[in-house]
């Protein structure tokens, strides 16, 4: 379901695998949590904006499943994913 | 303050000689911890200078040392690694692993900074280490007991519920050249086949209680440090959550997830094996190592259809990839049970996963058939048939004892294009870090004197952005560089950083505790009490990469081994890297570079200046002559 906000944001969800820093509101790691943002933002603007300084250990982000750069202007309803890419064990 | 002059070591290495039954202890100066500091540091000179060349790796003459870095059962979270290493009878090379757990650190407090074991025992045999004390006891009654009954057979022994053991399976009795060691029972030193040099001495397992830790130079930064990481440790870093593996999703989306056998990048069913989804449905605890409030490690628990017995563990990252993508393995059920089976006969996950997915490609292209595998369809994807057959690698029977050579030496045998099916770096099956897009990995793998190791090695994608420069600008590493690009500058990184990344195995440090360089830095000169600097423990680092080269050197190897297996030259068949390769022209190009930065010439054979540069003088004499491989 595409969920919509006032006219100047919009919805999306975010499942991120890199923790905010400092802590956001409704972030658990790996499960999606709704964050509305203004229209217009970039997917590198948002990872700044909920990353913070955890924003170094961006490895690649998705859109819909989908790889995506940070100059994807985001549309309602999205749902985005942030990974490290460094692992192991 | 206590007048001393060592923090953080004992000042005693233990040695053993099997044969003769002889232990006795070792007091080195002081010159000798600064110049090697531990860890890595400590098993490359000793290796070089006890041992004859060309000693055969299951025999009286390799030597077997565990050793422990500076941070090794200090009071602070990432303190509880120790190492271990030996000629590698799976590689014949320079051979190194390395463990978490509680055992490194008790071994600290034990009394000890090392052991270096010699000779072979004509009974099984363990090592019974208290409080400065040490003792050999027949093992015959253990001998041939799986992992945990042995572990669980001692602490009842030596009455003792806290004992904390080092321990082989029957993989490492039976000498399968992947044999692994494990601490206390889930935590293994998995690489090289250090398992099976253990099991050649008879030696089952190095069972050790101590009670006193050595001082450290300033308590109060390591308390004030401890504090810190365990305040701010989940806001900084994913993996206390689900442990190691939580992204695999995202290592799929970036083509970065071993499939069918190096084939792919990419795997359909990654959902279903990732460590969020073995956690969500299997899950009965997170636990951790020595000190750490981490706590990264998973247990699992299944009744059906494969029970697995949850004193094993669960399965980290490269297990889960190893066994699941890299064998087109989508049910999480066959990847706990098959984690549990390595953990039991003790072996090596990632070799067992690479050495399945060859053995897979083998059958699908004929080069195996159901006469080889006892019927067994042993295609990608068959959960059943990888259990069987792995349990027979085990075991060292039917099929199973060709595929307990490893890859590559069952390629030799098997024939015909098997080669180009085994992917390996001098016989070490390659991890779950696909070098198409890591490239600067790759060229770690190619050269890294132990064969392809992740841990030591650079991920390019933590050095693809930004911020992170001003932590990393410490060590004078400032560039943005691609991921996929390999180039000279690519080369100077996986020198330089590559060398910061070398160092938490010589200071005993876990990876995955998310310290800063700043933070190791201090850490180091709190321990110690001695100055430290970046270009200090670097050139430790550096030390000890240039001695295990040597020690290659004088076995025979040459530039020729320093290369990828011929998969990795070739395109990933879809996903977000359709089409990409290593380049083996830039490889070579810039492997003569990080030669050339070590100050190793186009042969890759240490420069007498640059070993007087690093205070290794002594060295030149192994150099003298090099001699062919056989």
């Amino acid at each position: 379901m595409i969920m919509m906000k006032k006219d100047d944001s919009l919805m999306v969800t975010v499942r991120s695998f890199i923790p905010p820093h400092p802590h956001t509101e409704g972030y658990e790691l790996g499960k999606p949590f709704a964050f509305e943002l203004p229209k217009g933002m970039t997917l590198g603007e948002l990872a700044e904006k909920i990353l913070s300084k955890n924003i170094n250990q961006m490895g690649i982000m998705a859109v819909n499943g989908k790889v995506a750069g940070k100059d994807q202007v985001l549309s309602p309803g999205d749902k985005i994913d942030f990974y490290a890419l460094i692992d192991g064990g | 303050m206590e007048n001393r002059t060592l923090f953080g070591y004992n000042g005693r290495i233990l040695r053993v000689n099997l044969s003769e039954r002889d232990i006795s202890i070792e007091e080195p100066p002081i010159d000798y911890y600064q110049r090697y500091l531990g860890g890595r540091g400590f098993i490359a000179p000793i290796l070089l200078q006890e041992m004859p060349a060309k000693a055969d790796p299951l025999g009286p003459d390799n030597k077997l040392v565990f050793a422990l870095g500076p941070f090794a059962g200090m009071p602070f979270p990432g303190s509880a690694r120790n190492s271990a290493g030996a000629k590698s009878p799976l590689t014949f090379a320079f051979g190194e692993a390395e463990a978490g757990g509680f055992w490194g650190a008790e071994l600290k407090r034990a009394g000890f900074d090392a052991i270096v074991v010699s000779g072979v025992s004509n009974s099984p045999v363990y090592l019974r280490l208290q409080d400065g004390q040490a003792e050999l006891r027949d093992a015959s009654h253990l001998w041939g007991l799986e992992v945990a009954p042995a572990h669980l057979a001692l602490q009842k022994e030596l009455g003792d519920s806290h004992l904390r053991t080092a321990i082989i399976g029957p993989a490492g009795e039976k000498l399968v050249r992947f044999a692994c060691i494990l601490n206390d029972i889930t935590h293994a030193a998995g690489r090289t086949g250090l398992g099976a040099v253990m099991g050649s001495k008879r030696l089952k397992a190095i069972a050790v209680r101590g009670k006193n830790t050595p001082p450290m130079a300033n308590q109060e930064i390591i308390s004030n440090l401890s504090r810190w990481m365990s305040q701010n440790f989940k806001d900084k870093a994913a993996v206390w959550k689900y442990g190691t593996g939580h992204m695999m999703e995202g290592y799929s989306l970036a083509g970065n997830l071993p499939t069918f056998n190096f084939q792919d990048g990419a795997f359909e069913g990654v959902k279903e094996i990732t460590a969020q989804a073995v956690c969500e449905q299997f899950r009965v605890e997170m636990y951790g190592c020595y000190a750490c409030p981490v706590r990264c490690k998973k247990r699992v628990k299944l009744d059906s259809p494969y029970p697995v017995d949850p004193i094993y563990g669960g399965p980290e990252y490269e297990t889960l990839a190893a066994f699941g993508s890299n064998c087109g393995i989508s049910d999480p059920r066959v990847i706990c049970k098959a984690h549990e089976i390595c953990n039991r006969s003790g072996m090596d996950t990632i070799s067992a996963g690479v050495t399945l997915s060859f053995a897979m490609e083998c059958f699908e292209k004929g080069l195996l058939n159901p006469k080889d595998t006892d019927g067994v369809e042993l295609r990608f994807g068959n959960g059943q048939a990888m259990l069987k057959i792995l349990e027979l690698i085990g075991q060292k029977q039917g099929l199973g004892a060709l595929l307990s050579e490893g890859c590559r030496m069952a390629a030799k045998q098997i024939g015909r294009q098997a080669e180009e099916f085994a992917v390996h770096v001098k016989g070490l099956e390659v991890p779950m870090h696909d070098p198409r897009l890591k490239q600067g990995m790759g060229l770690h793998y190619s050269v890294h004197p132990a064969g392809a190791d992740h841990v030591s090695g650079v991920h390019d994608t933590l050095l693809e952005k930004g911020p992170q420069f001003e932590e990393w600008s410490t060590i004078d590493v400032s560039e943005s560089i691609p991921s996929t690009e390999l180039s000279p500058r690519k080369a100077r990184l996986v020198y330089q950083f590559g060398l910061w990344r070398h160092l938490p195995n010589y200071l005993g440090l876990c990876v995955l505790v998310p310290y800063t360089a700043k933070q190791i830095l201090e850490a180091a000169e709190a321990v110690t009490g001695w100055p430290m600097s970046y270009w200090r423990l670097m050139k430790t680092a550096e030390r000890g990469i240039t001695l295990a080269k040597i020690f290659n050197l004088r076995e025979g190897f040459t530039a020729e081994d320093d290369v990828l297996p011929k998969r990795l030259g070739m395109p990933q068949r879809g996903g977000n890297l359709k089409g990409v390769t290593v380049d083996f022209g830039k490889l070579s190009e810039a492997k003569e570079l990080y030669y050339q930065m070590l100050g190793w010439d186009e042969r890759g054979i240490p420069t007498r200046a640059r070993l007087v540069e690093l205070d290794l003088p002594w060295a030149a004499k192994y150099l003298n002559n090099p001699t062919q491989k056989e």
